[in-house]
């Protein structure tokens, strides 16, 4: 575990001096916050969930039940909130696969690779190391920026009954259990790409496809065809820790082992001109 | 000594593989559901006895890989899930030849069986009824239109679709089971898989039977078809994963020919065909045969190694104490390309040893493995006292090295990159020995610098201090001066001297012949093979012989005539007013020269050996190599 926290504190000192990365960590959580706390502040007047009705349709009836004890107007507030939460899970699987993507391909471009596959880490550190340092500050941000996000709610919202409504054990589970397996499955995606590509905009564009599920289920929220429940949730979460398991199994199982190491295959055949 | 059979894990993964699946199957069996329709998840048409084979049945080979590797601690190198996409031509093979063997075989058998054949009558004429009856358009159900189904449903579908139950097996037999018994040899290996892998299939066959798919006859005659199906087919595929230097391109291979095995229900229903041995049994017999064909050849032909795959036999016997880096037909292949070929070297604790060869002689390659960092395909080494691919690790701890190019983080600090890989080799006073190595190549005042601003010559330093860190018993040096400037080349030099003062052994690759020459107390010279090996000086005596040079007022013909005469002398040259004389023993024989020149009246103004220098050796080394 020790050299695992080594390698992380080496990628964050060696991520964090680029700015641009330091930005793409930061910003995007406070955007996504800003944008439903601006909604909420401009939707201040409404005073009837029938509003919602237009929009939400016949599902408003599926949905009202999750309002628990709330009244209409704080109810309706809390429903517009609830179509922005699926935002949390997304931001620590789309924040981090940058950093992800890049993390061996770069190693390999900038031949660190080998002098680091020539000390005695093994695969299981090296991956770890690389994944966590990816998944931590991603996962960090996401939590900051919704313990803002429900700051803000307990302000603008028509009484502080909303934010706590936001920490049902619904969006619990979402934001500190479905968040941080999510990123974990981005990133071991990603990091696997990354140690089979050997251009890093290559692993960048193949990891962003890492998103598109979470994506097809905020836009499946808005749109009506998914109702995030508890047991969709609970369904989410079990699947994930089961992709989360496999990615790691195969992440570990055909990357970069050393025995029988495909990257440095790769380095060896680039060197002798082959590939 | 002969490598033996691993039996322990052989055993367990057998009794995994075997426990698992034969428990499913006596459990349908024994409760009946083999005969139950009644559907699992309703409208999908998948019945619990079929689930169980897919999902149960069908992963148990796959299942006993994981709890073996598990359970006998083996970890997972060499896995055989890597992808190696780069060998389109074994994927494509994996696609087409299922199909393209299976469909001849099909053919054959209509040939056959053609008197009794009628389309219309088999299930898949059914089909065709039904769907007539939907579309109200009639289908010609022909020999070319079963052709087609039968390519489409092995080309494009059965690959994929049964992919996904085929891993389960490929996963187990393939990817497991087939690298521990290579020992015995790709012949006796895929033999022997095929019939293990028939007797696991046993039980399947006999509850198709009752299922009524009897498409191979009754339970025992199904059994001894089953083998008979799975040795052939088992050849190919076995093949087709070491070619594919991974599993699945036999996945791929399989999924195809489970589909058409799909098919094969219903082109050659019981319907058709009388239910006797003779009748879907000689089918499958039939469509078995082109299998067979192929098998046989590949079992004639022998396959050669597939590369990264180990089928080494032999174990040498450790190298002595005394002996810090060995190795024994140390061989390394990439695909067809051989890279380091046999190579034997024994290097003692001390000693600086020079591996001289052109660009692309394997000279990277052999430090590469020598540092655990990639396989051999073939040989033994060892390093340090440990045994390459024993303990990677505790090698990998003892050896420093110093990569062709000094592979540094930029965007950090001199300080911080040192200080890095100083806690991943486990140094205890981290920040002493990272002062006293910048510190001793000049670099402690720049410290704070990032790396991205130093020039060629310090990361140089830099990446030899790297590699010096942890103190290593073995260090091993890539090209150390190339590319840097005659001054921070000098001081590199003479750092590796104070290194080989010190008694540190050393292992340069390098193509200044001249630093080999001043630095090593041997050299290998080496292009993919070792061509020559020995101290510089005896390199030179080998090859150029010993000669005294004998520099003269005048050189007069009478002077080489009586030195001829001497039968240790082996030849004379005269060039200029220099007389160059050949022999094998100057210091002995000089004495008697010198008075046999002076008493000729010989005006001698200086003697000495004639000395070739390693390039010399080098060039000639290396010349006769491109010669042959």
């Amino acid at each position: 575990m020790k050299k695992v926290w080594i390698l992380v504190r080496k990628e964050w000192s060696e991520v964090f001096k680029n700015k641009m990365v330091l930005f793409s960590v930061g910003f995007m959580p406070l955007l996504l916050t800003a944008i439903p706390l601006g909604i909420l502040f401009s939707l201040q007047g409404t005073t009837d969930i029938s509003a919602l009705e237009a929009e939400f349709g016949t599902a408003i009836d599926q949905l009202r039940p999750l309002c628990g004890t709330l009244p209409e107007l704080e109810c309706a507030q809390f429903l517009l909130l609830q179509q922005f939460m699926v935002l949390f899970l997304l931001m620590p699987a789309i924040i981090p696969v940058t950093i992800a993507a890049y993390s061996i391909v770069g190693e390999k471009n900038t031949r660190t690779l080998e002098p680091l596959l020539a000390t005695p880490i093994t695969t299981g550190q090296l991956l770890a190391g690389k994944t966590l340092a990816a998944a931590i500050p991603a996962v960090v941000a996401s939590l900051i920026s919704f313990l803002l996000f429900a700051s803000g709610t307990a302000l603008l919202a028509a009484s502080p009954a909303v934010a706590v409504q936001l920490f049902s054990p619904l969006w619990l589970l979402g934001i500190f259990v479905v968040g941080p397996l999510l990123s974990l499955a981005g990133v071991s995606l990603a990091v696997m790409i990354s140690s089979r590509v050997n251009e890093p905009r290559v692993a960048e564009q193949m990891a962003a496809l890492v998103i598109l599920p979470v994506m097809a289920l905020f836009m499946g929220q808005i749109f009506g065809a998914v109702v995030i429940n508890q047991q969709f949730m609970l369904l989410i979460a079990g699947a994930l820790v089961v992709i989360d398991v496999a990615l790691l199994f195969f992440c570990h199982a055909t990357l970069p082992t050393r025995k029988y190491s495909y990257t440095l295959e790769i380095i060896a055949l680039v060197d002798l001109g082959l590939r | 000594m002969k490598q033996t059979l691993d039996l322990r894990r052989i055993g367990i993964f057998l009794a995994f593989a075997f426990g698992i699946a034969w428990a499913i199957a006596l459990l349908i069996y024994l409760t009946g559901w083999v005969n139950s329709t009644e559907e699992l998840i309703p409208g999908l048409g998948i019945t619990l006895a079929g689930a169980l084979i897919a999902l149960g049945y069908m992963w148990a080979p796959g299942l006993a890989h994981i709890f073996t590797r598990l359970i006998t601690r083996e970890g997972w190198k060499d896995s055989g899930l890597a992808l190696n996409l780069e060998r389109w031509g074994t994927w494509a093979l994996a696609w087409v030849l299922p199909a393209a063997l299976t469909l001849f075989g099909v053919l054959v058998y209509f040939a056959v069986f053609s008197q009794q054949y009628d389309p219309n009558l088999t299930q898949l004429g059914e089909l065709v009824r039904v769907s007539e009856a939907a579309t109200g358009r009639s289908i010609s159900l022909d020999l070319w239109t079963l052709f087609l189904v039968q390519t489409g449903q092995a080309i494009f579908i059965a690959p994929l679709f049964n992919g996904f139950f085929t891993f389960g097996e490929e996963f187990g037999w393939r990817a497991y089971l087939q690298p521990k018994l290579m020992v015995l040899g790709f012949r006796k290996a895929v033999l022997l898989l095929g019939l293990i892998w028939g007797a696991w299939h046993w039980p399947l066959t006999a509850m198709d039977h009752n299922y009524g798919l009897d498409y191979f006859g009754a339970p025992w005659t199904g059994m001894l078809a089953m083998v008979w199906f799975t040795l052939p087919v088992g050849v190919v595929f076995g093949w087709l994963a070491l070619r594919g230097r991974s599993v699945w391109p036999a996945v791929i291979a399989h999924g195809a020919i489970n589909g058409i095995g799909a098919v094969g229900y219903l082109l050659l229903a019981p319907a058709v065909v009388p239910n006797t041995l003779l009748g879907p049994g000689a089918a499958g017999i039939l469509v078995t045969l082109p299998w067979t064909l192929l098998a046989a050849y590949l079992l004639w032909k022998g396959v050669p190694a597939a590369p990264n795959v180990s089928r080494e036999t032999t174990h040498y016997p450790s190298p002595s104490k005394e002996t810090l880096v060995a190795s024994r037909n140390l061989t390394k292949h990439f695909g067809k390309l051989a890279a380091v070929e046999a190579l034997d070297v024994d290097i003692p604790a001390g000693q600086v040893f020079g591996l001289l060869g052109p660009n692309g002689a394997g000279k990277t390659t052999t430090i590469r493995m020598f540092s655990a960092l990639i396989a051999p395909t073939a040989g033994e080494a060892w390093v340090a006292g440990y045994r390459l691919g024993e303990n990677d690790g505790a090698l990998r701890k003892s050896v420093g090295i110093l990569t062709e190019t000094p592979g540094l983080y930029e965007q950090l600090s001199a300080h911080r990159n040192l200080s890095f890989f100083a806690q991943l080799y486990e140094v205890e006073k981290v920040d002493r020995q990272v002062q006293r190595y910048l510190q001793m190549l000049g670099l402690w005042g720049r410290r704070h610098e990032s790396v991205g601003t130093f020039s060629k010559g310090m990361r140089q330093k830099l990446a030899i201090a790297r590699a010096l860190l942890h103190e290593p018993k073995v260090l091993f040096l890539d090209e150390p001066t190339s590319g840097l400037d005659p001054e921070a080349a000098r001081l590199v030099r003479d750092f590796v001297s104070e290194l080989k003062e010190e008694g540190r052994t050393i292992v340069l690759c390098t193509h200044n012949l001249d630093e080999a020459d001043r630095l090593c107390d041997r050299v290998a010279v080496f292009k993919t093979r070792l061509l020559a090996l020995d101290t510089p000086t005896n390199l030179r005596r080998k090859l150029f012989g010993r000669a005294v040079v004998f520099h003269l007022d005048e050189v007069k013909p009478a002077f080489s005539n009586a030195l001829r005469q001497k039968d240790f002398v082996q030849g004379i040259e005269v060039v200029k007013s220099k007389l160059v004389v050949k022999l094998d023993d100057p210091e002995t024989r000089n004495p008697e020269l010198v008075r046999e020149l002076v008493g000729l009246g010989a005006k001698i103004r200086f003697v000495g050996e004639m000395r070739q220098s390693l390039e010399d050796v080098y060039l000639q080394l290396i010349g006769n190599e491109v010669q042959k």
